[in-house]
């Protein structure tokens, strides 16, 4: 697991005056399976977009297998295997047919057996038309497809899109069969954590357009803030609040009557104990936020730039 | 090789009923002209047009449509002919790239390791096919029409012409797809590769056919239009040949840039979403 599948140093990619991606340095190691994490809008599809050669790069360099995106491209999709957010309308065809198709277009041979196999496990008639199937089904349609070829690199954006919860699990499995059978790399893009963190070694949160953090599962929980919790016999008013603690080592103070709430790292949760004991409190909990939370921080803040949008972001971990 | 057949196959699959109906449609309707010649008189054509002089220009047009081949040629390769370009036409623009597009399948395809210049000429090959098999089910049709019909067993059966015909043909619609495929690599749109597509096509229709009436200095105007080069009525009614080669090779021409202009374009275009 040392050698990098993907690469992209200062990639971007504008759309006229829009920004698609701006100055994305990323590296996915082999063998691993990668979280790439963002809301809507973030910047996730254009990267893979721009990775597959679907869209040409504005500036800044690429490469998948060590090969340039822009000269190897059909070198780089020979060995990658791709599950798009949205399958399309494959108009009246069967879910068989469409396989078939796709399957042709790699020129080897596919075992349709352990498709057929495949179909059982994700309970999914091949046979019946595209129309007539449900969004999750047409999904599971492209989770074969996905995991059929033998390829080194497996790109999943929302893979789970529409599926059910059993389904979600399902997929989730087979990917990790997958990768643990082949020992493929598996890059997969999604905007909710609780499902990347079951099969991801690391993530990477992208923002803007650009990488925020890169980290595994363990670093962002290790680094997440502590939540403090007070509750006091009657209303509190808040800058007498802010008064009796040191706000100096405190993330954040909000007060709601007779409640306040505190974030604190790690390091100042001793001083702020100290502090606390001048402080006529009735309850205090201390709780540590579950690694949903630390992901809708780094959505929720909106720096301007790359470069203060990172300090924040050290700041607040 | 095996990818490039792949999408050939897949499109054949999706429109053979289409290909099927149309061919028939048409050719039924050609087969249909030469079963009323057996029933019409064309010598009491022809009088009715030599008393009536003002008509001569008409008869010019057409070119002699007493006769069996000048009526099967005014009837089906100069009025229903437009319905067959824009039929090819409305297959481009809905075959080529924007309905893949329009449909949100072409990230899926392009993923695949196929090449740009791959997919787009198997979509080429794929319409190539479609118009040379479509018509090839007309001229059947029209060929066992004039085979079994007095009138033309008369005059004489040339199957020469109606091969020049049939082949001529097929470059004419080559360069009729292969703008909409122009037009579709720029656009990525069906509607709009539609209308501009038809928009040349029937403007090409209208200069090649009634360019002999702009004043003669204004001419030269016929050169620009693909419908002046197919030349099937001096072809298939006067049974003239001089042009054909000449002809045939312009059209080829234009098809050949078409096809290299769309391959440099989709070759540099971003796929949107």
């Amino acid at each position: 697991m040392s050698d990098v599948v993907i690469r992209c140093q200062a990639l971007t990619k504008y759309y006229g005056k829009s920004r698609g991606i701006e100055n994305l340095d990323l590296e996915v190691l082999e063998g691993e399976v990668f979280g790439f994490l963002g809301p809507n809008g973030s910047g996730k599809t254009t990267t893979i977009r721009t990775l597959l050669g679907l869209i040409h790069k504005t500036s800044g360099e690429a490469s998948v297998f060590g090969l340039d995106i822009a000269q190897d491209s059909l070198q780089i999709r020979k060995r990658v295997s791709y599950l798009p957010g949205e399958l399309g309308e494959f108009e009246n065809k069967t879910g068989r047919r469409i396989l078939k198709f796709l399957f042709g277009l790699y020129g080897v041979k596919i075992n349709w057996s352990r498709v057929e196999e495949l179909a059982t496990i994700l309970r999914l008639d091949i046979d019946r038309k595209m129309n007539n199937l449900s969004k999750g089904n047409k999904q599971k349609i492209g989770v074969i497809l996905a995991l059929m070829p033998e390829v080194d690199l497996l790109i999943l954006d929302e893979p789970t899109s529409g599926l059910d919860p059993l389904i979600t699990m399902d997929v989730y499995r087979l990917i990790s069969e997958k990768q643990t059978e082949s020992g493929c790399t598996v890059f997969l893009s999604s905007h909710l954590l609780t499902e990347v963190e079951k099969v991801a070694n690391r993530v990477g949160i992208i923002r803007n357009g650009s990488i925020a953090e890169v980290a595994t599962i363990q670093d962002l929980k290790g680094l997440a803030m502590k939540r403090v919790e007070l509750q006091f016999n009657s209303p509190i008013d808040e800058a007498t609040l802010r008064t009796q603690i040191s706000t100096d080592i405190i993330g954040e103070l909000s007060v709601e009557e007779s409640r306040a709430h505190l974030l604190v790292s790690r390091e100042n949760l001793h001083e702020l104990l100290i502090s606390l004991s001048e402080v006529q409190f009735t309850n205090l909990d201390i709780t540590s936020p579950d690694l949903e939370e630390i992901f809708l921080k780094y959505y929720n803040s909106e720096p301007d730039s790359n470069q203060e949008k990172k300090s924040v972001i050290a700041e607040e971990l | 090789m095996k990818k490039v057949l792949s999408i050939i196959i897949e499109h054949l699959h999706e429109k053979k009923w289409l290909l099927l109906g149309f061919g028939f449609l048409i050719g039924i309707f050609g087969y249909g002209i030469t079963l009323i010649l057996e029933v019409l008189d064309l010598s009491e054509l022809m009088d009715f047009f030599t008393a009536f002089p003002e008509f001569e220009e008409l008869l010019d047009f057409f070119g002699d449509v007493a006769s069996p081949y000048g009526l099967l040629n005014a009837e089906v390769f100069t009025f229903v002919w437009v319905f067959v370009g824009f039929f090819f036409v409305y297959i481009a623009s809905s075959t080529v790239l924007p309905g893949e597009v329009e449909d949100k399948t072409i990230d899926l395809i392009l993923s695949k390791p196929i090449s740009r210049s791959s997919y787009l000429m198997g979509k080429i090959t794929f319409l190539y096919i479609f118009i040379i098999a479509v018509q090839a089910i007309i001229f059947t049709l029209i060929g066992v029409g004039m085979a079994t019909s007095q009138a033309f067993i008369d005059v004489g059966l040339h199957w020469d012409r109606l091969l020049a015909v049939y082949i001529i043909n097929i470059v004419h619609s080559g360069t009729l797809v292969m703008t909409a495929l122009l037009f579709a690599t720029i656009t990525l749109s069906s509607k709009k590769t539609m209308g501009a597509a038809l928009a040349i096509m029937f403007a090409m229709f209208f200069i090649g056919t009634i360019w002999g009436l702009f004043p003669e200095e204004q001419q030269f105007i016929k050169y620009v239009s693909t419908w002046f080069y197919m030349g099937i009525q001096d072809l298939f009614v006067h049974g003239v040949f001089d042009n054909f080669l000449q002809n045939f090779l312009v059209l080829l021409g234009i098809n050949v840039c078409l096809i290299i202009s769309s391959l440099f374009i989709f070759r540099r275009r971003d796929i949107p979403v």
